[in-house]
């Protein structure tokens, strides 16, 4: 059973990055350079985030010519609302996380 | 000069790829593409996705499981804890490295009725390391299999090198808190003994942490450790004896028969909650 509880600060950085650009696919990679998270804290998030229905990921070919594809996320409508629901919260800690399972 | 730093994170990336749960797989596969297009710190994203699959392993751990390993981690930690601190209480009582002498034969013939509670605590410690690290050693080399199920031979295989494995760890630890609970003159070598063996032990155990811990491997790693247990102690037993006579009945009981019944009752019940478990998932 998924427990619902508060979205951590790092998960809030997380999800607050993503929102910045909703319609654009983005790397892991890009996302630990924008977030200053560290692998061992993104990736765990963005699993649980996928879980939740609140990201959605995809594999993309690479731009450059015989690297391998690469796996790119962007928020789903309903973690757009949660983004949209941290912004407008007075207090954005409390704020659950508790999307539609994906 | 060509950094070594890459490289070895990528060994790094590799085993993160293996010990991901097969649910979880395709976040390795992301992981491990990405790693790719890194232009700096490899060694630091590696590890950080080494933690993430380890992580998923805990998360995706079904019930039964977690009833198990949680008290067996707690279990084996206590035990490395409280010999380790004895061991070097006992050091500096005795002034030093020098009363080594240490006869294991007289403290295990010394086993009788009275010592059956600590014989019994040794049991317990010995079923947590038994079920355990053999599991561990059988889940790195199934994770470290291409197939998600490895062939049959390679785990059978492993099962029992995970249970040789243990042995001297096991039977070390059960003589080392035998002789301290009985207050033997010279507990001390069977302790510095198992401190030695310990570090075998550590991998095992975060392997253990990190691997995709199934119950039902847990299950059988521990039957298969506990019929190599009985052999190993009845050599043992009919190799050290050293024309003294036989220990008696309720010795062996105590001391051989006790954590392998244990553990063989530990396995069948706990394949019965599995079969219980997926029959009304089935029906679910």
């Amino acid at each position: 059973m998924k427990r619902n509880r508060p979205l951590s600060k790092e998960a809030r950085t997380l999800v607050q990055t993503l929102a910045d650009t909703p319609l654009e696919w983005r790397y892991g990679y890009d996302l630990l350079k924008a977030t200053g998270l560290k692998s061992g804290t993104l990736y765990p998030i963005l699993m649980r985030l996928a879980d939740r229905g609140l990201l959605e990921a995809k594999w993309l070919e690479a731009e450059t010519l015989g690297r391998p594809q690469r796996h790119a996320y962007k928020l789903t409508p309903a973690g757009c609302s949660l983004a949209a629901q941290l912004t407008s919260a007075s207090a954005p800690d409390e704020v659950i996380l508790g999307g539609q399972p994906a | 000069m060509i950094s070594r730093q890459p490289a070895f994170a990528a060994v790094i990336i590799r085993l993160a790829h293996a010990i991901m749960p097969p649910e979880r797989r395709n976040w390795a596969d992301a992981m491990a593409h990405e790693f790719e297009a890194l232009e700096a710190d490899h060694l630091g994203f590696a590890l950080g996705c080494f933690t993430s699959a380890g992580v998923a392993n805990f998360q995706t751990l079904g019930g039964v499981s977690r009833l198990i390993i949680f008290p067996a981690l707690l279990g084996i930690f206590a035990m490395l804890f409280g010999l380790c601190k004895t061991a070097f209480e006992t050091v500096r009582s005795n002034g030093g490295f020098e009363k080594w002498e240490y006869d294991y034969q007289r403290d295990f013939i010394a086993l009788n009725s009275s010592s059956e509670v600590s014989a019994l605590a040794s049991s317990f410690l010995l079923i947590v390391t038994f079920l355990l690290l053999g599991n561990a050693a059988w889940q790195l080399l199934r994770a470290l299999n291409k197939p998600a199920d490895g062939p049959f031979l390679a785990k059978r295989l492993s099962s029992a090198l995970s249970g040789v494995a243990l042995l001297p760890i096991g039977t070390w630890a059960c003589l080392a808190l035998a002789s301290q609970l009985l207050g033997s003159e010279n507990g001390l070598y069977p302790i510095l003994m198992f401190i030695v063996f310990s570090p075998i032990a550590l991998p095992f155990t975060l392997v253990a942490i990190m691997a995709n811990l199934s119950h039902r491997a847990l299950m059988k790693s521990a039957l298969w450790s506990a019929l190599l247990y009985t052999i190993a102690s009845a050599l043992w037993i009919t190799f050290t004896r050293d024309g003294r006579p036989w220990p008696s009945l309720s010795q062996l009981g105590v001391i051989h028969f006790l954590p392998t019944s244990i553990m063989f009752a530990v396995s069948v019940c706990g394949l019965g909650l599995m079969w219980l478990e997926r029959r009304r998932t089935k029906e679910v």
